[in-house]
């Protein structure tokens, strides 16, 4: 199950977050970036988690899929395949 | 010299309590990385992926236990063994939760070096936003599950 618009407002609004959140319920780009978990969580579809970045192209220059659920990148991490852009 | 009798029988009697900070320590262990991760996460970001610390505490704790079985008389070293498989429990279990029950299956996700799929969604306000409004700019799409 993907998170409603609302719940995303709110967490967006209890979070503080900077940066919007989309909600992609039908799991479109999900399917078309192939990151779809069945029946993951109370045998319901969710995302795995993953990172895409993306540059001014539209081309796909860094992805990071996670194996478990515990393991992310780090915001170094992140920061550094963003510099790497440039 | 033969040992003397005070401080051996002192030393035994320490020996249950011993066992008891092993499995303190294991149990700390344990239950810190949850703590660190979910309650301090922000302060230690890189607590979630690494969870060396908590396997220190394990291994302090599963050193202690076997110590106190060693120093333990006999008559207590029945109650010092239970606690190493106590201890030997917590470590399994929290071997695999962190390493089997939260692996997820492997995927690849979308090819790097190739266009993105195209996507419009809508924001927490409602607003769509698409893969074209960040012509000329990069773009993070970050996939979460829950909220951490």
């Amino acid at each position: 199950m993907v998170d409603p618009v609302e719940t995303n407002e709110q967490l967006v609004r209890d979070a503080e977050l900077g940066f919007p959140i989309l909600s992609d319920p039908d799991m479109r780009l999900i399917d078309a970036y192939g990151l779809h978990h069945r029946e993951a969580h109370d045998g319901q579809d969710i995302a795995l988690s993953a990172s895409v970045l993306i540059d001014g192209d539209g081309v796909v220059r860094w992805t990071s899929v996670t194996r478990n659920v515990r393991i992310r990148p780090t915001a170094d991490a992140v920061l550094a395949a963003v510099e790497a852009l440039r | 010299m033969p040992p003397d009798p005070t401080t051996d029988a002192l030393v035994r009697s320490r020996a249950l309590g011993l066992a008891a900070l092993g499995l303190a320590l294991g149990i700390a262990g344990f239950v810190g990385y949850f703590v660190l991760v979910l309650r301090f996460g922000a302060w230690f970001p890189g607590a979630r992926n690494n969870a060396l610390p908590s396997w220190l505490l394990i291994a302090a704790g599963l050193a202690l236990s076997s110590v106190a079985i060693a120093r333990a008389s006999r008559g207590r070293r029945l109650v010092a063994s239970l606690a190493l498989v106590l201890n030997v429990a917590v470590a399994g279990a929290f071997a695999s939760f962190i390493y089997v029950a939260l692996a997820v299956p492997e995927a690849h996700g979308p090819a790097v070096g190739a266009p993105s799929a195209d996507f419009a969604l809508a924001d927490q306000t409602g607003k769509i936003v698409q893969l074209a409004d960040f012509k000329g700019k990069p773009l993070l799409l970050v996939f979460y599950r829950g909220h951490w």
